[in-house]
């Protein structure tokens, strides 16, 4: 949408900042006053995270998580076992202790439908729903021993992204940009993309939860329109400067009547300076998510010309997340595109459905590695594919698989991130975990290392307790660390 | 180590206290560094709770892990087992130790287990009465007399004694008096949420009568906005909505009625005590507070606080599932009435606080003791009266006929009663009696959520009218005891929403019959019932029975076409059901005549030896040959005819229709086990139920059988020796008057909650909360006093020196600067654009949505403006919360959260930018401004503003607004001069005053 750079600068011309403000303001603000708010703006208070410094020196910056809804069955991605073709159509019951399951509807051990095969030097297999996936392999440290404690979606969900399997409990975006701030002022520090799947429990994964709201993931589609009101209506937007510096005007006088002698309250001024920040969004936002500005090369390289719309879709998440960290956000979450199949939760045809959410995904996601890879910012970015929990190497029903959150297999690169390892092991059906068992704590740990921040220090004071996203637990993996 | 523990706590322990040089070398060289670097990061006290309760810190520790291992048989210990993955268990879990290691400790068990004594037991022993001294909290509020002042000429009542006392220690001064338009409007804001009239505003300033701000607070605390603006408080405390959330969002059917129930407790000024209990205990109050006009039960709707939390559907681990439910009921009530997180005592005894495990599930006892119905409250006390006076007329009947019946078939009159007594069956092994009606007056007792399955269990042989070929009626005998509904019950309707799924299938309402909760091993339940029934077997309190993959077995419906039959309903369909599970049954009609006899909990049907008699008189009674004209058969056909008639005239006084509200249905009491770690698969001690110990001592009154037990709960909270409720309902009430509390953390007055700031805020808090308890619990009068005094009129504007030394206002100097609540940004938009529907109460207006809110269990969106109704009055659906209220911190309703976060995010500011619902607030507003032809452009200027901010613009801002409307006219195309009404114009001046910081801030 067209916007008048008249106007715009218009308004940012007068109080772009608290500084500015204080020059302008004239009546009312004294001296005293001017040297306080001063010393507040050098210390950037709005955007910079709760940690005065990093805990150890960070391997990297930002994080993208590639939420894969639903649950990826690690036997037929990540985790080959031969042992399921020779076992085919036995009970699982006779050949393991079988826990329950959330539709109790236990069959056979049901084989892959996919083959495998070895990618890259070296020589990690992968199945034939990822061959793009496959040929960055070198670039990801695979790990085939993650587990979570809820075999059902949403209390999962809520494990897997906040590290409590309790709703409304804060978001790793959150807590991520709580401890480091955003690097971006026009832009939230946590940014969720919208491939249109919603996961069961809602928006409160992404939530702040207890922490202050300025943590809160900002919901974001990838297509032009973005942000809920990030666009002033198109006939007012002419008109918004004008109404926002008469707002100014008022504010000015305001903050006059609460002034004797000394400066405005804390609270005020940080709403003003949060309107300003809303009011460049207005441009930063759709300059975002406008990809008029990459090549014909990298616009198919990612997918967006796939005749697949789901591809087009994830295609344009992945390249806005690129755009995202090269802008400095900390945290960017995709979820995943709607394949007509319910995510990649297939208690039923496994084939098909499995198949349409890797081709929605795996061009796109293969893509991102090697861009970001190619422009530098691999080294910088840690990138985390991983899904709620696993499936079960028996059938539900006879075609399907049902949740296994015994042992599921999920991927990590970037910045610290040790490529082309295969880390943990399953026993010989991929049911449970045999060797390095991993929890989400880990996982959350171990991303936190990655950024410079002891997992056990990032603290915030709530309900009585120092909440942690770890809780009580995790371990940082060493063993995918560079 | 999970389960292994127990398993193994019999095992012999053996260890030598005194062991050999070498071996204690061999254990500090090549164990005991193992044993940190391996083990130590779980199994030990410096990592917080160590798993398993074992700790391999000390000796002491290591000994109190009593069955770890056998000293010197390393194949039998557990230790070496997990070590070598032998088993379910594996440790450590990460992977396997090396070989060397796994030999060594094995080596190490075999030579036995050398340990040097290396001191006492890590963790200091947990003493509840040395916490309770050391902590503030505990100690009974005492009244302090008001503190003497130099400046006693500021001072209005008592609180500004001791504001200005701590003042003027600190050397400061109280700012100036804020002026009757800056009161005005934070009076206005504060207590009804809503701006003042801009005429009220006027009419204050005008009115010389010294006490006209009491006045004007004396109106706004009548008004019915005020019980709306501090109703929406306090849902904040109960996380109240109106869905479970999960994965589905399904609705808590009819919870609006407890939001309305906590409206009109405010504005009724209902005496916090009352409150309390209501909420906790209101079906067991005795007797329930009436609505005047309609004779409703207005008591039990407040009961409702106890299940607004989240239920999940379809949880592979129901025990699991009903301890966390249980658990937010518990940390609710904690956080709400006492201001303690005994949620923290789940696990083990809280870290900080006078709270034990044992406390936590005392309390979770009662909970689990309550379980879920919709009651029909309206109706209540009505059918409960019309259920004893039918007691009583199947009494005298039974009295009348039976013997009559006797006669007529010839049996001797002498000693009936007691050949109708069922044979005392000692159940045989492998049954669990549920509940047995059969026994007369010795039956299990009848629990119904209102009057339909009587007060008494009727015993076998009752004497009954049956009509034969249409019209001769003949009498006959009931041949089992049994609880039994009248016809009339199954035809009564609600008129609120159902429960979803399957449960809601019946009308469920007024009509069930709860047996007493039982551990049952089992699986399989047996009911012996006659007639058309909906059964549902609660297990562990679930009720999600809504149609997602598991526990459809929990429910079904059933036609004995008015035979006794036993029915078969097996449970294990869903659940492996390897451990017991809590269940009670609940019984409801679904049409005509409906009896229970017995509910069994058996694999194999029961064998039950019925009483003869009845059958012995019913054959001869039916027999062929019987005379039913003789005179004496006819008198008794009379008189049984005559009993019938006085018994449908009772059941014609029967009230059919109501509206439901979710609310507790008491049970009988069950003391719940302590869940080490919380987890419902281990379970310790089991705990009597009783109130905390740091309050009433170890050595309490035992709680009631027959009865949850809270009754006694609510006593016992509300009991003058109990040293926080008041405090805390007291500190929360001062806190939304003031931004923050005397008590920071307004739910946790705990150890790690925020104390009071100073002695004095102490003192002030103490003083009030006696005052207020032994006053009537008034919330009005407390906070017309708070609202009234000198220390609240103070204006905002801060004085610098104050400033300095207390930058955070702690003494308050000032009144604080208050940033409104979504809810009061909303409604105040409302309310200046002349949209604000002013209803009070009454269903909720569904949530407008927006494109980027989506997932399962979406609704259908509202309106964009909600139909002009207040925020309290859109649908708080948990997964769907609204937008605009979200981006101003209004909480996600989890947990208690009495002190919202007050942010500033830029999702704020772009709501007041660019939401649709602002700007058409903005275009309605500009839309009633011009309406009035009359006006120049600066009285409708000066209007805008006293709506917006109650008080008149300065000549700066009237100049200001002047050109803009000018320029601003221009954009649009026109001329002010020649369209000063041009409603465009106006509503660009309109949303400029939504943006405007005053808007959203009250000094």
């Amino acid at each position: 949408m067209p916007r008048s750079h008249h106007h715009c600068r218009r308004f940012r011309g007068l109080p772009l900042t608290r500084r500015d403000l204080l020059r302008q303001a004239g009546t009312g603000f004294g001296a005293v006053a001017a040297a306080a708010l001063l010393h507040r703006d050098a210390a950037r208070a709005a955007s910079t995270g709760t940690l005065s410094a990093l805990h150890h020196a960070a391997r990297a910056t930002s994080v993208i998580f590639l939420y894969m809804d639903g649950g990826v069955s690690q036997v037929d991605s990540f985790d080959p076992k031969p042992r399921l073709k020779q076992d085919a159509g036995k009970s699982p019951h006779s050949l393991f202790k079988v826990d329950a399951t959330q539709f109790n509807n236990v069959g056979t051990i049901l084989p892959s439908p996919w083959e495998f095969k070895p990618y890259g030097a070296s020589g990690t297999p992968v199945s034939d729903l990822f061959p793009h996936m496959g040929s960055v392999i070198d670039d990801l440290a695979v790990i085939r021993s993650m587990t979570s404690e809820f075999p059902e979606h949403t209390n999962a969900n809520f494990f897997l992204h906040t590290g409590s399997g309790l709703q409304g409990r804060p978001s790793m975006g959150a807590w991520t940009t709580y401890g480091l701030g955003s690097d971006n002022d026009n832009l939230p520090g946590y940014m969720v993309i919208n491939g249109g799947l919603i996961p069961p429990g809602g928006l409160d994964n992404f939530t702040n939860g207890f922490l202050p709201a300025t943590y809160q993931g900002s919901i974001i589609k990838p297509t032009a329109a973005g942000l809920a009101n990030v666009r002033p209506e198109e006939t007012s937007a002419g008109r918004q400067p004008a109404v926002l510096d008469l707002a100014r005007h008022l504010d000015r006088g305001f903050a006059a009547s609460l002034i004797t002698g000394t400066a405005a309250p804390d609270a005020l001024e940080s709403a003003i300076a949060n309107q300003e920040l809303a009011y460049r969004m207005q441009t930063e936002v759709p300059a975002l998510l406008d990809l008029a500005g990459e090549t014909a090369a990298t616009k198919r390289a990612y997918g967006l010309e796939s005749d697949y719309e789901p591809t087009r879709i994830f295609a344009a998440e992945c390249l806005i997340a690129r755009r995202m960290v090269e802008r400095g956000v900390r945290f960017v979450e995709l979820t995943c595109p709607n394949t007509g199949a319910d995510r990649w939760d297939q208690h039923g045809d496994l084939r098909k459905g499995h198949q349409n959410n890797a081709r929605a995904v795996d061009q796109p996601i293969a893509t991102l590695i090697r861009d970001l890879k190619a422009r530098g910012l691999l080294d910088s970015t840690v990138v985390i594919w991983a899904g709620e929990f696993g499936r079960t190497p028996f059938a539900q029903g006879t075609d399907g698989r049902d949740h296994n959150p015994q042992a599921y297999s999920i991927w990590m690169a970037g910045g610290g991130v040790k490529g082309g390892v295969v880390v943990g092991a399953t026993d010989d059906y991929g049911y449970r975990v045999v060797e390095k068992k991993f929890t989400i704590h880990d996982l959350h740990a171990t991303m936190l290392h990655l950024l410079g921040i002891d997992h056990t220090r990032l603290t915030y004071r709530f309900s009585g307790r120092d909440m942690r996203l770890t809780d009580v637990a995790g371990d940082v993996m060493t063993d995918v660390l560079a | 180590m999970r389960t292994a523990i127990l398993h193994f706590c019999l095992v012999a322990w053996a260890m030598p206290v005194v062991a050999a040089a070498d071996d204690l070398d061999f254990f500090e060289s090549r164990i005991r560094p193992v044993l940190r670097e391996h083990c130590g990061e779980c199994h030990s006290r410096h990592a917080g709770d160590p798993e398993g309760d074992l700790s391999f810190d000390s000796r002491a520790d290591f000994l109190a892990a009593a069955g770890i291992a056998v000293a010197g048989d390393p194949d039998r210990s557990l230790l070496v087992q997990a070590i070598r993955y032998d088993g379910d268990l594996q440790m450590p879990p990460a992977g396997k130790l090396p070989p060397e290691v796994i030999r060594d400790i094995e080596e190490w068990v075999r030579r036995g287990m050398a340990w040097p004594d290396d001191g006492s037991r890590s963790a200091a022993a947990f003493d509840i009465a040395s916490r309770k001294d050391a902590h503030w909290c505990w100690q009974p509020p005492q009244r302090s007399p008001a503190p003497t002042v130099r400046d006693s000429e500021w001072c209005r009542d008592d609180i500004d004694h001791f504001v200005l006392a701590r003042l003027e220690n600190a050397g400061l001064t109280p700012a100036r008096e804020a002026s009757q338009t800056a009161l005005a409007r934070r009076a206005s804001e504060v207590l009804t949420g809503l701006p003042p009239d801009p005429d009220a505003v006027a009419a204050l300033v005008a009115d010389t009568d010294p006490r006209a701000f009491e006045s004007y607070v004396d109106r706004l605390l009548a008004s019915p906005h005020f019980g709306e603006r501090f109703a929406r408080h306090w849902l904040d405390v109960v996380r109240y909505a109106e869905t479970r959330g999960h994965e589905f969002d399904f609705a808590i059917p009819n919870a609006w009625r407890y939001r309305d129930w906590v409206v009109e407790a405010f504005n009724d000024d209902l005496p916090y005590d009352q409150f309390v209990r209501e909420q906790i205990a209101g079906d067991l109050v005795d007797p329930p507070r009436l609505d005047p006009q309609s004779g409703a039960n207005r008591s039990v709707v407040g009961t409702g606080f106890w299940l607004l939390g989240e239920e999940v559907h379809g949880p592979v681990d129901i025990a699991q599932d009903e301890a966390d439910r249980i658990d937010n009921r518990v940390d609710t009530f904690g956080k709400a009435f006492l201001g303690l997180a005994l949620g923290c005592a789940r696990c083990h005894d809280h870290k900080f606080d006078a709270i034990s495990a044992a406390d936590y599930y005392a309390i979770a006892g009662m909970v689990m003791s309550s379980s879920y119905r919709q009651a029909p409250y309206e109706v209540l006390g009505a059918n409960r009266d019309v259920a004893l006076r039918l007691t009583a007329a199947d009494t005298k009947a039974r009295q009348t006929l039976l013997p009559l019946a006797a006669a007529l078939a010839g049996e001797s009159g002498a000693d009936i009663e007691s050949q109708l007594i069922a044979a005392d069956h000692a159940p045989s092994d492998g049954e669990t009696v549920i509940a047995d009606y059969t026994r007369g007056s010795h039956s299990t007792p009848i629990i119904s959520d209102a009057g339909a399955w009587g007060t008494a269990a009727v015993p076998a042989g009752q004497p009954t009218l049956v009509a034969v070929d249409g019209s001769l009626a003949r009498l006959r005998l009931d041949p089992l005891g049994h609880a039994q509904s009248d016809a009339i019950w199954s035809t009564g309707r609600s008129t609120g929403e159902r429960d979803p799924g399957a449960l809601g299938e019946v009308d469920r309402a007024g009509r069930v019959l709860r047996t007493p909760k039982v551990q049952c091993d089992q699986g399989v339940v047996w009911h012996r019932v006659r007639g058309n029934l909906q059964i549902y077997v609660v297990v562990d309190s679930y009720v999600m029975l809504t149609g997602g993959p598991l526990y459809g077995s929990h429910l079904m419906t059933v036609d004995t076409k008015g035979e006794w039959q036993w029915v078969r309903q097996d449970l294990r369909k869903d659940m492996a059901w390897d451990a017991p599970h809590t269940v009670h049954v609940e019984y409801a009609a679904i049409a005509g005549e409906a009896g229970v006899a017995e509910s069994v909990a058996a694999i194999e049907q029961p064998k039950r030896t019925d009483p003869e008699f009845p059958g012995r008189v019913n054959r001869t009674l039916e027999s062929e040959s019987f005379d039913w004209k003789s005179p004496a058969a006819m008198t008794a056909v009379n008189e049984a005819e005559r009993l019938a008639a006085a018994r449908a005239a009772i059941t014609s006084e029967a009230r059919l229709a109501s509206a439901t509200a979710p609310a507790i249905l008491d049970g009988n009491g069950v003391d719940q086990c302590i869940l080490l770690k919380g987890s419902a698969a281990r379970r310790g001690d089991r705990v009597p139920r009783r109130f905390l110990e740091a309050i009433d001592g170890a050595s309490q009154p035992p709680w009631p059988e027959h009865s949850s037990g809270r009754k006694e709960l609510a006593d016992r909270v509300l009991d003058p020796a109990n040293p926080l409720t008041a405090r805390v309902i007291v500190n929360r009430i001062w806190h939304h008057l003031f931004g923050r509390g005397l008590v920071p953390t307004t739910d946790n007055f705990g150890v790690l909650g925020e104390a009071p700031t100073d002695p004095q805020a102490r003192a002030l808090l103490d003083t009030l909360a006696v005052r207020f308890a032994a006053e009537g619990w008034s919330v009005k009068r407390l906070i017309k006093e708070i609202v009234t005094s000198s220390t609240w009129r103070m204006s905002s504007q801060r004085d610098p020196v104050a400033v300095e030394k207390d930058p955070l206002n702690l003494l308050l100097h000032h009144y604080p600067l208050r940033r409104l609540e979504g809810e009061a940004i909303r409604d105040s938009m409302l309310a200046v654009s002349g949209s604000l529907d002013r209803t009070v109460g009454g269903p909720s207006v569904e949530v407008f949505l927006t494109d980027f809110q989506q997932g399962r269990g979406r609704p259908g969106p509202g309106p964009l403006d909600g139909a002009g109704r207040r925020s309290i009055y859109v649908k708080v659906r948990r997964n769907f919360l609204s937008g605009f209220l979200l981006a101003f911190d209004a909480p996600v309703p989890f947990q208690a959260m009495g002190r919202r976060n007050v942010t500033n995010v830029p999702a704020q500011s772009l709501a007041l930018m660019n939401d649709p619902f602002v700007a058409e607030q903005a275009a309605r507003w500009a839309r009633k401004t011009v309406a009035d032809a009359d006006l120049t452009p600066e009285q409708r200027i000066d209007r805008m503003v006293r709506e917006a901010f109650a008080r008149s613009p300065t000549n700066d801002e009237l100049q200001g607004a002047l050109a803009f409307l000018t320029t601003q006219a221009s954009r649009h195309g026109v001329s002010f001069a020649e369209q000063p009404r041009n409603e465009a114009v106006w509503a660009d001046f309109a949303h400029a005053l939504f943006n405007a910081k005053e808007f959203i801030f009250v000094p």
